[in-house]
């Protein structure tokens, strides 16, 4: 059965300081139907803008500088200003973070909706739209009188909420859920999310996931990929990178959860990514990497270690000792040494 | 922002460059003008048979020609830069500074002060200046003092009311709260904090001021309420006017409005980059 | 419909008039000498026949005693007589107001729309070389003086053209039978034409950049990804929620240029010699009738109020916000 998605070698840069900068690097993932895929990662390591590039929605100091992006065939890239619009929301449709301002202050909900709906289905009575609207606020458990209120007359909750309606509105094959509770408080947050769950087990939608919290992605995705500086470093079923995490930096952020369980103290990987202009071609973690030899100044390749389960590492094969090392706390105090006798010698 | 990215974004700009060229020019002839100008504001010239030379076009002996009463228009010109540009400065320093100062208390000590400013502020908005401003000349007596004065009287709105918006975001934030926590007094948070974040607020707002005080002065000095000691643009218009330029002696009427036209237009070019600098969406491209 | 917010701006509006009347009094007393003598013809010289009418308008009295009669005549509609012409203030400066009233209100119809749609146009093109010149253009008419600019176009239309009148608000022998007809005759469009187009131009610059700003603001708040997103083209996501959006701040901040629109009217009326409460308190300060021109300086400042109220129901109208009554 062919994917919903294939993404092959997507690059991705951003104009900054003069110049245009990588922000995503030589992606490849592919995406079933049915399937939910989580991009978890830290600020600024490229998930939001990969998730913005599939639906060629990034900002206009962007660009995609390379690869392609196969939806049900056709490469979105290459698409007719006229036939995108088309594509758009129809077929993929994105819920986004912060719903406090996505939506415009000056029309109701249910006309939003329905601009939505009257977008792609021109033939449709306003009637019927309206009545898909009302419906539609229900399905995500918001009562159908509110299709008449403004935003600012809606929690944040609600308004997240409002969001995924309109993101199912059309019954789209995939849906991209950029940082969908983030901006909530934690009960809006599981709310929402368990709406967003329900909803897509009902319909039957592909969804990628993006968030920075790695709980949500657990409860909520099939598969995987952990991102770092614009590259994803490891990439698998949730409970194969849960139980056994292959990549030191997947290895630090699992130790960076203190799990209520735990009685020792949780892990703070030493230092921060690099920045844009600072990307060079070798491994972009060693700074932080307590393992790190001179070997990964070079390109790292992609290793596959078990089925489905991949990463991009020079030592794929020590990932068991690894494994053990990075459980404990020295590990990575000598990765902050390391660092600070780095910068007392420059 | 700083002196640096400030000269810079000025050397980027052309017209900004332009606009302060102008300006300069100005000032200059502000200073000089009296002394180089050929003849007096108010001479009457003949030429060697002794006819006074009225309405005559322009021409190397004069450059905008001549009056209906054989003056010369350039001249008048030069000699009427000072009071306009006099005008302009004080007019635009003093309501800015007051403008400031109110808007600081009221966005700070809020309350009561507030309430009081911010009605002041919009009645100042809701008087038509030229009617205040001409009764207000008119009862105290036209001259440069007095002009200041009725501009600044209304004048000092828009500085009041952006600071004060300026200040009421910023009270809000942490560090405020802080220094208010240490127990900082309220006029040195005012003074140490406040102060030099509005600034560059209220620093954009000068040229703005300059350019309304020019176009104020030339409009009062225009309608016949302007210093009566000195030839300024507006009332060199007004001779115009009067005189028909429009009919026997165009360039009588449009030298001296290119001139108040130009004064304005440079300190906009001028503060253009600021604009883009203050608001980043503004930047091109 | 929100009463309490509605409520509240005609309690500011009440203010701002009692305030505007209080200055006009305070205003001509500020005369050197005796403050009194504005209220009294300044030709009439004879002593006796001057102590004569200070005592019959009470001009004797404590000053707060003046002021309040001041406003009980003001509450009865009368702001005394013309010197010059014997005629009620009133109707001197009422027949000014509609004349001044026609010009405010075309002024701002064309200077708003011509700005709003050239703002929104130039947001949509930032950086292109039309956008440049129409910028920069805007700079320089923004700089110019409105009567510099009304004689500019005078001197172009009239003088050398012949196709517009340039003075006054009719030529001398019309005759119309109803109000209607008079407003809307083409001689009087005729002479209308110059004058508006003078104020329009002077007018349309302010808000014109301000729209543009404020749609630069807009088109990339965060709402807009998500409009883009659902597959709306670009012209519909300009229109419909582009300027809509953007329409809610311009008239927000757009009405502190309405004061200044409405200031510059008065070197406008000259220039043209149009009949309106402008040229009225020129033409009554030179001519000493000082109470016409107090008469006209509240009409003008009620003017003022009046657009300014109309600008706030409108900004209430545009913005849901404010319309219902949870807000703050």
């Amino acid at each position: 059965m062919p994917a919903l998605l294939e993404i092959e070698n997507l690059d991705v840069d951003y104009f900054a300081n003069g110049a245009w900068q990588p922000a995503v690097r030589s992606v490849n993932f592919e995406l079933q139907p049915g399937e939910t895929l989580g991009l978890v990662g830290e600020s600024g390591c490229g998930k939001s803008t990969l998730a913005r590039a599939i639906m060629r929605l990034l900002p206009k100091n962007g660009r995609v500088s390379g690869g392609r992006v196969r939806f049900m065939g056709s490469d979105l890239l290459k698409l007719e200003e006229r036939q995108l619009l088309a594509v758009r929301w129809d077929e993929i449709s994105m819920v986004f973070q912060g719903a406090m301002n996505v939506l415009d202050p000056v029309y109701t909900i249910g006309d939003q909706i329905m601009e939505a709906i009257a977008e792609h289905r021109p033939r449709e009575r306003k009637r019927d739209m309206w009545a898909k609207a009302e419906q539609l606020l229900e399905d995500v458990g918001i009562d159908k009188a509110r299709a008449r209120s403004y935003p600012h007359e809606l929690s944040g909750g609600m308004r997240q909420r409002v969001g995924i309606a309109m993101a199912i509105a059309l019954e789209p094959s995939l849906v991209i859920a950029d940082e969908p509770t983030t901006a909530l408080d934690v009960i809006s947050q599981d709310n929402v999310l368990a709406r967003l769950t329900s909803v897509q087990k009902e319909r039957g939608f592909s969804m990628i996931l993006v968030s920075h919290d790695m709980g949500v992605i657990a409860e909520t995705c099939d598969r995987v990929a952990v991102m770092y500086a614009g590259s994803i470093v490891e990439l698998g079923l949730v409970r194969d990178i849960f139980h056994r995490p292959s990549h030191p930096y997947s290895i630090g952020l699992q130790g960076a959860v203190a799990h209520v369980s735990q009685t020792k103290p949780a892990i703070a990987i030493p230092g921060h990514p690099p920045a844009g202009d600072q990307r060079d071609s070798g491994c972009l973690f060693r700074q932080r990497c307590p393992f790190a030899t001179e070997l990964c100044a070079n390109p790292v390749p992609w290793h596959e270690v078990e089925e489905g389960h991949g990463l991009l590492c020079h030592y794929p094969e020590r990932r068991e000792e690894f494994r053990q090392a990075g459980a404990l706390p020295e590990t990575w105090d000598r990765v902050a040494e390391r660092q600070s006798l780095a910068t007392q010698a420059a | 922002m700083n002196i640096q990215s400030v000269i810079e974004a000025i050397r980027r700009d052309k017209l900004a460059l332009l606009g302060l060229f102008i300006l300069l020019v100005f000032i200059f002839i502000a200073f000089f003008g009296g002394e180089l100008a050929p003849y007096g504001p108010n001479e009457i010239v003949r030429n060697a048979e002794g006819r006074v030379q009225v309405l005559q076009g322009p021409s190397w002996q004069f450059p905008f020609g001549t009056t209906d009463l054989g003056r010369d228009v350039f001249s008048q010109i030069l000699h009427g830069t000072r009071p306009v540009l006099i005008v302009g400065f004080f007019a635009a320093i003093i309501p800015t500074a007051i403008g400031t100062l109110l808007g600081l208390i009221a966005g700070y000590v809020r309350k009561w002060a507030d309430t009081l400013i911010s009605r002041a502020v919009e009645i100042a908005y809701s008087l038509p200046f030229e009617p205040f401003a001409i009764i207000l000349l008119f009862v105290l007596g036209p001259s440069l003092p007095t002009l200041i004065l009725a501009i600044s009287i209304i004048d000092w709105r828009r500085p009041a009311r952006v600071v004060r918006n300026q200040v009421m975001t910023l009270s809000g934030s942490s560090f405020i709260k802080a220094a208010r926590v240490a127990g900082a007094s309220t006029s040195w948070i005012v003074l140490r904090h406040m102060l030099p974040l509005t600034l560059p607020i209220s620093l954009i707002y000068i040229p703005f001021a300059f350019g309304n005080a020019v176009l104020a002065e030339s409009a009062l000095s225009f309608l016949g309420f302007g210093d009566p000691k000195s030839v300024s643009w507006g009332t060199i218009l007004r001779q115009a006017f009067d005189g028909g330029a429009m009919d026997r002696g165009w360039w009588w009427m449009v030298a001296p409005g290119i001139c108040i036209t130009a004064a304005v237009t440079s300190v906009f070019f001028l503060t253009r980059p600021f604009e883009e600098l203050v608001n980043p969406r503004l930047r091109r491209g | 419909m929100n009463w309490s917010y509605l409520a509240r701006r005609l309690l500011y509006l009440v203010i701002n008039l009692w305030v505007l009347i209080t200055i006009a009094f305070f205003l001509f007393r500020l005369l050197p000498g005796n403050p009194a003598d504005f209220l009294i013809d300044p030709l009439l010289t004879d002593p006796e026949r001057r102590a004569a009418v200070m005592e019959r308008l009470g001009l004797n009295d404590p000053l707060l005693m003046q002021y309040l009669k001041y406003l009980a005549a003001l509450f009865q509609g009368d702001l005394g007589t013309s010197f010059r012409t014997n005629l009620p203030v009133t109707e001197i400066v009422g027949r000014s107001f509609a004349n001044t009233m026609v010009l405010v209100v075309v002024m701002f119809v064309v200077a708003y729309t011509v700005g709003i749609t050239v703002g929104a146009y130039f947001a949509s093109r930032r950086g292109a070389l039309a956008e440049r010149i129409g910028g920069t253009l805007a700079l320089v008419v923004r700089g110019a003086p409105a009567f510099f600019i009304g004689v500019l176009l005078i001197m172009l239309f009239s003088a050398q053209l012949g196709w517009l009148p340039s003075t006054g608000m009719r030529s001398g022998n019309y005759s119309e039978s109803n109000l209607w007809a008079v407003y809307t005759s083409p001689d009087f469009l005729s002479h209308l034409i110059l004058p508006v187009a003078t104020a329009a131009i002077t007018a349309c610059v302010a808000p014109m950049i301000l729209m543009r700003n404020t749609m630069l603001d807009v088109m990339h708040s965060d709402f807009m990804d998500l409009v883009e997103a659902k597959g709306v083209p670009r012209r519909k996501r300009l229109y419909r929620h582009g300027v809509r959006n953007a329409l809610m701040p311009l008239v927000a901040e757009g009405s502190q240029f309405i004061g200044y629109a409405v200031g510059g009217l008065v070197e406008i009326e000259v220039v043209f010699s149009w009949p309106g409460l402008g040229r009225e308190i020129v033409t009554a300060i030179n001519t000493r009738d000082y109470l016409v021109a107090q008469g006209a300086f509240i009409y003008i400042g009620i003017l003022v109020m009046v657009v300014y109220f109309i600008a706030d129901l409108l900004a209430a109208a545009l913005d849901p916000r404010l319309r219902r009554s949870s807000a703050h």
